[in-house]
């Protein structure tokens, strides 16, 4: 396994806004991706295929076409189980309905060629879950056991997303690997890292979103300062919350500043004093069992580096730790500031910081 | 084999607690604000002459289309008055349906309302409604697995 194991893709997801205004059409976002250096693409069929749920003949020779010509691959199918249609909540899909459901998407990724499809599972959000109300939720391990002999068979594996606020580490994805063991369908899924879960900071525009609210900027970017300090991995990253959270209070914090450092103000990510972020140690330990990995980001500055993440210390651990296959990049600042951020330009400046980090890999030997 | 035994996860409550959605303040501050979510022209509809009624067009948020049975309540406050159920018909690939029937197995679950389409929503009213500007706020709450709202207000010429 090395960097060279690795390859780039990207997400219709991280094109949304230009896709949904009309700027980029299938052509134009498979254009985007192989512009940024990108190999690879993963399709939303709700989003993209006018026919779904059905791939026609006349989407499939469009597609097909596209990816011969501009150069680059199928690598992800979208999944989704949603089982709410009607008004009377206590009508909703039965697992047998989302069982076929998912049997359907399977199948069209496999005439997409897709390796993958992500599927909408339980155990995505780790031990949480969105709501546990029963018409609420959507793969759970017993639908994905009955799944799992038709993936293999398809050659399709089903990459279970480990999403903020679930950590790889967690436990909450084990009654899914349970299903892999009982059925030994090796092939048929396996757990996928979301980048969210590595998250070490807040973005621009959650900092603005704070400022709007009444919190002070100063303070703001202290308190980010001292979360990309504790979380860098550089032997330096020692950082004491108790003198932070005096040091925020001596300049002029109030409730609000003290609830994004001490929790739960900052969402998924908890609060900078219990930010929820799996270890990179852990992640190498993972990365030779993932199957598949989003790269999920809100913001890449403008010279191509994160705060959100230490990207080399993660590309490092994913190479040391065995990781082989697709990273697709997942951009979802937009859903914060809508239609004033350029999706192209900062998935662009993250492939580049991405390919600088597998580069440097590549030099050390990994 | 016994069933695998599921695991219990802790809710984060992610739609739990909606509102109604039966007055237009429903749907403030709930979801993201677009104003491109509602087409800045409407229509009167006519019959034989006569306004029957009129047409405001809008746009599903997020990131993917949904099958219409997803639409939870879809509602329009125009110059400052709620917009009635009964009022509104979608008119959509060819078929005409009042959007009280959406969500009661009246459709296939396969009749989708693609990402990249507006909606057209017919408003029943005999004699339409005044050519001119008008304020017009809309506001959309889906079942989908995010329980997704959004919201729009923004001044629609009817023509």
């Amino acid at each position: 396994m090395s960097s060279k194991d690795i390859r780039l893709g990207a997400s219709t997801y991280s094109y949304q806004e230009a896709i949904w205004r009309g700027d980029l059409d299938l052509e134009g976002v498979m254009t985007a991706i192989k512009g940024c250096g990108g190999e690879g693409i993963e399709i939303f069929g709700e989003e993209l295929i006018p026919s779904f749920p059905y791939i026609s003949k006349e989407f499939l020779y469009k597609w097909q076409y596209l990816l011969d010509n501009i150069g680059i691959e199928p690598v992800c199918y979208e999944h989704f189980a949603d089982r709410r249609y009607w008004k009377d909540s206590k009508r909703y899909l039965t697992d047998d309905e989302v069982f076929e459901v998912s049997l359907q998407y399977l199948r069209s990724a496999k005439k997409l060629g897709c390796p993958f499809i992500k599927l909408s599972h339980d155990g995505h959000n780790g031990r949480w879950i969105m709501n546990d109300e029963e018409d609420h939720k959507i793969v759970n391990a017993r639908i994905f056991e009955r799944l799992l002999p038709f993936a293999e068979e398809l050659g399709v594996k089903m990459a279970l997303e480990v999403h903020a606020p679930g950590l790889l580490e967690d436990g909450g994805n084990d009654d899914f690997l349970e299903a892999i063991e009982r059925t030994r369908c090796y092939e048929g899924g396996g757990l996928m890292l979301d980048f969210s879960g590595v998250y070490r900071d807040i973005c621009p525009q959650q900092e603005d979103a704070f400022v709007k609210r009444g919190a002070k900027r100063e303070i703001i970017r202290y308190m980010r300062e001292m979360s990309r300090k504790a979380h860098t991995y550089d032997g330096n990253n020692q950082v004491d919350w108790d003198e932070v959270e005096a040091r925020v209070k001596e300049m002029g914090g109030g409730a609000l500043e003290l609830a994004m450092l001490n929790g739960p103000a900052l969402g998924m990510q908890l609060s900078f004093r219990n930010m929820l972020i799996t270890p990179m140690e852990t992640v190498k330990e993972y990365a030779s069992r993932l199957v598949y990995c989003h790269a999920k980001m809100h913001w890449i500055n403008e010279d191509c580096t994160s705060d959100e993440i230490d990207y080399p210390r993660l590309f490092r651990a994913l190479c040391e730790g065995g990781f082989k296959g697709w990273i697709c990049t997942e951009f979802e600042g937009q859903r914060l500031v809508p239609h004033t951020l350029n999706e192209v330009e900062l998935v662009r400046r993250q492939h580049k910081l991405m390919r600088q980090c597998l580069a440097d890999c590549a030099a050390e030997g990994l | 084999m016994e069933p695998i035994k599921l695991l219990k996860r802790e809710s984060i409550g992610m739609g739990a607690n909606q509102p109604a959605f039966d007055k237009i303040e429903d749907f403030i501050g709930r979801g993201l604000y677009n104003p491109l979510l509602l087409r800045s022209y409407g229509r009167n509809i006519y019959e034989k002459g006569k306004a029957v009624g009129y047409l405001l067009e809008v746009r599903i948020p997020g990131y993917r289309g949904l099958p219409i049975n997803q639409i939870q309540e879809l509602a329009f406050e125009v110059d400052g008055e709620w917009i009635p159920d009964e009022w509104k018909y979608i008119w959509y690939k060819d078929k005409d349906f009042p959007l009280s029937q959406v969500g009661t197995g009246h459709f296939d679950n396969e009749f989708m309302w693609n990402y990249l389409d507006y909606l057209p929503i017919f408003i029943k009213i005999p004699g339409g409604i005044p050519q001119g500007v008008h304020r017009v706020k809309y506001g959309l709450a889906l079942r989908d697995h995010y329980s997704t709202t959004c919201y729009c207000d923004k001044e629609v010429t009817i023509v």
